[in-house]
């Protein structure tokens, strides 16, 4: 779902009512972003609102609506790089939670159905989280856009203003920290495989 | 060197994408939202109060000192020089001779 310029438009010089029906438009999109990129539920409404509050108060900069999105996708990205910043100094996952994870895990495939998606979900967040703690918050939110959330390279250039070679360097070096932790995670046991068991 | 997992890895992100899925916000999502606009737009402005009062302000005093300096009745006592006005004085010939007899 997209919001049509005009709307934007409205938004941009200064209409509450256009901004909330902006808001409404993409506030579950940016939900489920933010809950894919920092990973912990509880939190991902607070730093939407966060989004939507610096998307209120720098609507005017917007050059022209065409670029919202990646406009709107940078917000996002800064909220969520400044929010694993503070987490980060309240306090550091070690790698070595794997292990604890995964037992938590296998002991909770034999439960019922219902128990054992829900377990493999969290098991899957808790696991490739914790792998991502591995790699710098910058890193980490890259990844994720281009791996989890589908975006292409020519959309995070817009969103990162980077040129595209740099982008892929970045993550070609970010993907190789993951899969490094992977592989270190037990020899690259994954929960996919403890679920499948 | 890690050839062999890239699928899985590949797999795993997927997998990451399904267990969390976009989600509806909460009832009080946009009555928070608007609270916390209208908190952070508060304290702006009264700042931008404070500005265009300081603002008026300065202008009138600049608009005052114009007046008092540029007033017609100052200017008029500065319309000749000083040695001017001595050779206006139609006394000054009778003074120097007198000074000379003393």
């Amino acid at each position: 779902m997209q919001a049509d310029f005009e709307l934007i438009e409205r938004a941009r010089s200064g209409d509450d009512t256009a901004f909330g029906q902006v808001v409404s438009v993409y506030r579950k999109r940016i939900l489920g972003t933010i809950s894919r990129l920092i990973g912990r539920p509880e939190d991902v409404e607070d730093v939407a609102q966060d989004v939507f509050l610096r998307l209120y108060f720098s609507l005017d900069q917007l050059r022209t609506a065409e670029v919202f999105e990646p406009w709107l996708y940078r917000l996002t990205v800064n909220a969520c790089y400044d929010y694993l910043r503070r987490q980060k100094r309240r306090h550091e996952s070690r790698m070595s939670d794997l292990s604890e994870q995964q037992v938590l895990m296998a002991d909770a495939v034999a439960g019922g159905k219902a128990d054992q998606d829900e377990q493999y979900h969290r098991g899957v967040k808790e696991f490739v989280s914790t792998l991502l703690q591995g790699v710098s918050e910058e890193d980490r939110i890259l990844l994720v856009l281009k791996e989890v959330e589908g975006l292409s390279l020519k959309e995070l250039e817009k969103i990162y203003n980077v040129k595209e070679n740099a982008l892929k360097v970045r993550l070609f070096r970010a993907r190789q920290r993951v899969l490094k932790a992977f592989e270190a995670s037990k020899d690259g046991a994954s929960p996919l495989r403890d679920a499948a068991r | 060197m890690s050839g062999w997992n890239e699928p899985k890895l590949d797999e795993l992100f997927a997998a990451y994408r399904d267990a969390l899925p976009d989600r509806d916000p909460s009832a009080g999502f946009m009555p928070e939202l608007w609270r916390r606009i209208d908190q952070r737009r508060k304290p702006s402005l009264s700042f931008g109060r404070f500005a265009r009062v300081f603002v008026t302000a300065s202008l009138a005093l600049c608009f005052a000192l114009t007046a008092v300096t540029w007033s017609p009745s100052l200017n008029s006592v500065y319309t000749s020089t000083y040695v001017d006005v001595l050779d206006d004085d139609p006394n000054k010939d009778v003074d120097a001779i007198q000074r000379e007899s003393l």
